[in-house]
């Protein structure tokens, strides 16, 4: 038999399930998680974890040689206060819906969306909730932080005395790389998830305003700025006077680097490109989200191989050379190493159980891959036998 | 002596329908097919790719676009809306026949629920339509939800996953990013002045569908449900994201203009109305004289517990249904039998 109170009950169950449904939603789906990646150098690999950490490990054995921040400082980093979970808004951060993200011991997870950069003994970190560290590269103390009030989503550049860092409120900002202090920023038309490129005194980044920005790395006035088809989020790559990256509108260009004019444009891929293109002999090898690797001639931008090679998922790290193999990895964590010339599978490996969306590093004949279940392996590039694997969050 | 049913013949639409549902459960089984991938073609997609090429067309304003989903989604459902508003309106109408069957069937509440459905098929009324209107919105705000997460990219995961969701078109590809302002509103936060149009529009569309005789109850799960879905939502638009309140408001509005031209203001005529339980004030003493305004719940009683015991709903369309089984208000000769079912309502 109907019964009123009963139907009344289960209507307002039913909106408070719901609105459950999105709270949780909005922990799951709006929380960041970040991909961190690898950085080496000299016998050390940098890496960022997904808890945000900052391990330096023995590049042969995978063992680790220091971590920041230090258990003793877990408890009260700055990372507490505008790190992890916490969305940033211009000046203010605050927690969504009291998502924290995940949590390690006492301390509260930041997210990496690149690898540290290294340079001049010091490994520089741009967390998502905005803060910049730079850290002794040799004993793992914090030798400065700038809080830079915006979301980082891309990796950080140093050269020379200046670190580069884009951020989501549309600015690319040139820190002192020595002491933190602000030297300049620029300010775009949208945000900034592309790490920046420096080369001769030029920073070249994509932006989701469509546009690539060349600017003097000097002041940070513009130079040039070229309008792609849709937002850039990749990294551009600068080889002998030529831009290369991909954009959003599913097409690769290349232009002349110190003008910005157009030297060719590849329009045969299905899908975005997102990571940064690779470079040898004269060719350039793209990854694209339609699960392609697509490999180009660097003076025309005509396909270099038959075929483009079709990996199993979509390709979101930047492929890399090693070993005079290149790698390519998949979304799904497979891995592949292609003839350079060819583009014919040489091997494949599918011993990875997560997803891959972390740049690689290379080194020699190894390749680092950091993973979604929070691993970084190993991985030789002749053979696709898994050297070392470990766990970076224990 | 119940009615003979008609038989069930095994017609082609539900031959149909049967071989669907059995391919479909095949394909699942299978693992050709997974609960995520219907999902995301059959509503997920479409209302994805919807909303970023009519904001392209129109200033880039995921906001405009989210008002015309809004009114698209609202034509689509106006048969069912249309049901539910002629349902309460019919309701409405059989309110003194109601009261006369509780006086008639007071110490028989199995009686009373008979003839209080026998009403309800003669008045053409459907006591689960209200469930239904709350059911077919949920995947709607569902997918609404995750689009807006999706479309506007609240972090590299977010854009990285709209990749695989956006159809061929180069339109859609250009469209992005997507603009996440509109007026004050920051599309991706949550937002006060929204949160309070929300809680407004619900309370006054619930309060739209009550019945004068529900109106007039008390009790602590009346006022969760008067108040308590309203602020719950109001709640909800403070901390969702703006796009979802945008809907929920331009949603209610629209539902408003309709509960208006079927069933007038509802209680909302009355004078104050929101503020009646606070004149009413406290459940009173069993001894203390009824209030004279007549506010005190309860009718008659069986066994030491009132027969009239629901509570209304101040969900927007549904209160009618439920109150309607609340089988009408007080009346003064009941309130001097039992000047304390005030005190008992509460017990109860």
């Amino acid at each position: 038999m109907f019964n009123a109170r009963r139907t009344s009950f289960t209507t307002t169950l039913l909106a408070v399930v719901l609105l459950g449904t999105l709270a949780l939603g909005g922990c799951i789906g709006i929380g960041p998680r970040g991909w961190p990646a690898t950085q080496i150098s000299g016998d050390t690999l940098y890496v960022g974890t997904m808890a945000g950490r900052v391990l330096a490990l023995n590049a042969a054995r995978g063992t680790t040689k220091w971590e920041w921040p230090p258990e003793t400082q877990t408890g009260n980093t700055p990372r507490a206060r505008s790190g992890p979970g916490n969305i940033s808004t211009g000046n203010a951060t605050r927690s969504f819906l009291g998502c924290s993200g995940a949590t390690t011991g006492q301390f509260k997870a930041g997210y990496f969306y690149a690898a540290p950069a290294v340079a001049n003994g010091t490994i520089y970190i741009g967390y998502y909730a905005g803060m910049v560290y730079a850290i002794d590269a040799a004993e793992g103390m914090e030798a400065w932080r700038h809080d830079i009030r915006s979301v980082i989503a891309s990796g950080l550049t140093v050269v020379d005395d200046t670190v580069f860092v884009g951020s989501s409120d549309g600015r690319l900002v040139a820190l002192d790389a020595g002491n933190g202090s602000l030297k300049w920023e620029f300010n775009a038309e949208n945000e900034v998830w592309s790490t920046p490129t420096v080369v001769d005194g030029v920073t070249y980044f994509g932006c989701l305003d469509h546009n690539l920005y060349a600017l003097n790395t000097s002041d940070g006035t513009k130079k040039w700025t070229f309008e792609a088809g849709g937002p850039i989020v990749s990294t551009p790559l600068v080889v002998e006077g030529v831009v290369y990256f991909g954009s959003f509108d599913r097409k690769f260009y290349a232009l002349n680097a110190d003008t910005g004019a157009l030297k060719w444009t590849f329009a045969g891929s299905g899908g975005w490109f997102w990571s940064e293109a690779a470079y040898d002999g004269g060719t350039i090898y793209a990854g694209s989200l339609d699960h392609n690797v697509y490999a180009l001639d660097a003076l025309n931008g005509s396909l270099a191989w038959a075929k483009p090679f079709k990996a199993s998922a979509a390709v979101k790290s930047s492929p890399v050379i090693a070993g005079g193999v290149l790698v390519v990895a998949a979304e799904d964590g497979k891995i592949y190493g292609l003839d350079l010339k060819t583009g014919e599978q040489q091997w494949e490996s599918s011993w990875i159980r997560a997803k891959v969306l972390s740049h690689l590093c290379a080194a020699g004949s190894t390749v680092y891959i950091n993973s979604e279940d929070d691993r970084l392996y190993a991985l030789d590039s002749e053979s696709g036998r898994e050297i070392w694997g470990i766990t970076l969050d224990k | 002596m119940a009615e003979a049913r008609p038989a069930r013949t095994l017609n082609i639409r539900r031959l149909v329908i049967l071989l669907l549902v059995v391919t479909l459960i095949s394909l699942l089984i299978a693992g050709v097919i997974s609960i995520t991938s219907i999902w995301n073609t059959i509503l997920l997609r479409p209302m994805l790719n919807f909303l970023i090429l009519v904001s392209h067309y129109l200033l880039g304003s995921f906001a405009i676009a989210i008002i015309i989903l809004t009114i698209v989604i609202r034509l689509l459902l106006f048969p069912l809306t249309m049901r539910q508003l002629k349902s309460s309106k019919a309701m409405q109408l059989i309110q003194p026949k109601l009261k006369e069957m509780q006086k008639k069937h007071t110490k028989d509440r199995a009686r009373l629920g008979q003839e209080t459905m026998r009403l309800y098929r003669e008045a053409g009324i459907k006591p689960v339509g209200c469930a239904s209107s709350i059911l077919s919105q949920m995947p709607i705000w569902i997918a609404l939800y995750q689009s807006g997460v999706q479309a506007l990219a609240y972090t590299p995961e977010n854009l990285f996953g709209l990749a695989k969701q956006l159809y061929s078109p180069m339109v859609l590809q250009q469209a992005l990013p997507i603009n996440h302002h509109f007026l004050w509103l920051d599309l991706r936060q949550g937002n006060l002045v929204m949160a309070l149009l929300v809680a407004g529009s619900v309370w006054i569309l619930g309060s739209m569908a009550q019945t004068p005789a529900a109106a007039a109850q008390q009790g602590f799960m009346k006022l969760v449900m008067r108040w308590g879905l309203p602020l719950l939502f109001g709640f909800f638009a403070f901390t969702l994201p703006s796009g979802l309140s945008l809907y929920w408001v331009t949603s209610n509005i629209i539902g408003i203009i309709l509960q208006y031209r079927v069933t007038g203001w509802g209680i909302l005529k009355m004078p104050l109305p929101s503020m009646s339980f606070l004149k009413r004030g406290l459940p009173r003493p069993v001894n203390s004289p009824p209030a004279k305004n007549g506010g005190a719940a309860g009718t008659g009683k069986k066994g030491g517990r009132t027969v009239v015991e629901q509570e209304s709903s101040t969900h927007a369309d549904c209160s009618s249904h439920e109150q309607g089984a609340v089988a009408g208000g007080v009346t003064p000769q009941q309130k001097k039998k039992s000047p304390d079912n005030c005190e008992r309502q509460h017990e109860d």
